[in-house]
């Protein structure tokens, strides 16, 4: 059986001590990384709640605009087109919503 | 405090809650273990420090996909991933370490001169003896060789004599050395 001296003993409390505080240095660089990274997904969804809420308001009027000042020189078919592609834009996020929509987190 | 909350609540919380606390629990309670695990495997500190970090951040990133069971466990097979891809891309670039390294499969067991197998076992087995402590004499060696608070303070702390410490001590330290040296098995 080995016997375990007074001087590694104490060697082994520095080593440890060493490992403890390479540990700590490692929990603060991550943990330095997942808060930024927090903070920038704070972050993306104040900007996506924004971009929803003032961007897609402005985006529909101005379609609408355009729509209504170019639309009597269009042919019957381009307006067709123009008013099919926004609606089937529209259910295609809606159904790829619900296709991923989760309960869970 | 978070200390007595399941892995599985603190990974809910970094999830639902944007929580980083949570995810600061969980790293406390595992990151010594996938250390020491890295360590074993990469046999070089500073590599199994940066294998160690890149894991945990790794499996933040990924925590929606983690199914349930050991959370350190988890960590540390992402660890040995990332561990044995730096280890290959080492031997591709002809690191003298790896030189004697005929295959992949080879590179855990390549035996480094700066990592001596017995003294981590030996760390291992002072850091459970260590657990396995009453929290008073827990505490006298955290504040003594951890946090290097002289024994006079400590006497201070607690009341006591700087003599009377150091009986202590040395009783701590005697159970300690039994406990290393039979294994942890009394």
């Amino acid at each position: 059986m080995e016997t375990i001296t007074d001087y590694e003993l104490d060697t082994l409390f520095q080593q440890s001590a060493q490992q403890h505080k390479a540990v700590e240095q490692i929990n603060r660089q991550v943990m330095r990384t997942v808060r930024r990274d927090m903070r920038l997904k704070t972050l993306r969804k104040w900007a996506k709640l924004l971009g929803l809420c003032f961007g897609l308001p402005v985006a529909v009027v101005v379609y609408i605009y355009a729509l209504f000042m170019f639309m009597p020189e269009m042919p019957e078919q381009l307006r067709i087109v123009c008013i099919a592609i926004p609606i089937a834009t529209v259910l295609a996020l809606a159904a790829q919503r619900l296709y991923y929509f989760s309960p869970e987190v | 405090m978070k200390g007595n909350v399941s892995d599985i609540e603190l990974i809910r919380q970094v999830l639902r809650e944007n929580d980083s606390r949570a995810f600061d629990t969980l790293m406390q309670r595992y990151s010594l273990p996938v250390y020491n695990a890295t360590l074993r495997l990469m046999h070089d500190e500073e590599e199994a420090a940066e294998v160690t970090q890149l894991a945990f951040i790794h499996a933040y990133k990924q925590l929606d996909s983690w199914h349930g069971g050991n959370f350190g466990a988890w960590v540390t097979v992402i660890a040995n991933h990332i561990g044995l891809r730096l280890l290959e891309k080492e031997k591709r670039r002809g690191n003298v370490r790896f030189d004697d390294v005929q295959s992949t499969t080879d590179l855990a067991d390549i035996a480094d001169e700066t990592y001596n197998e017995q003294r981590e076992a030996h760390l291992q087995a002072l850091e459970l003896a260590i657990t396995q402590l009453p929290e008073p004499d827990r505490q006298i060696i955290r504040w003594h060789y951890y946090d290097g608070v002289p024994l006079q303070a400590i006497a201070e702390r607690l009341g006591q004599t700087e003599n009377n410490i150091k009986v202590r001590l040395f009783r701590i330290r005697e159970r300690l050395k039994k406990k290393i040296e039979h294994g942890n098995n009394n």
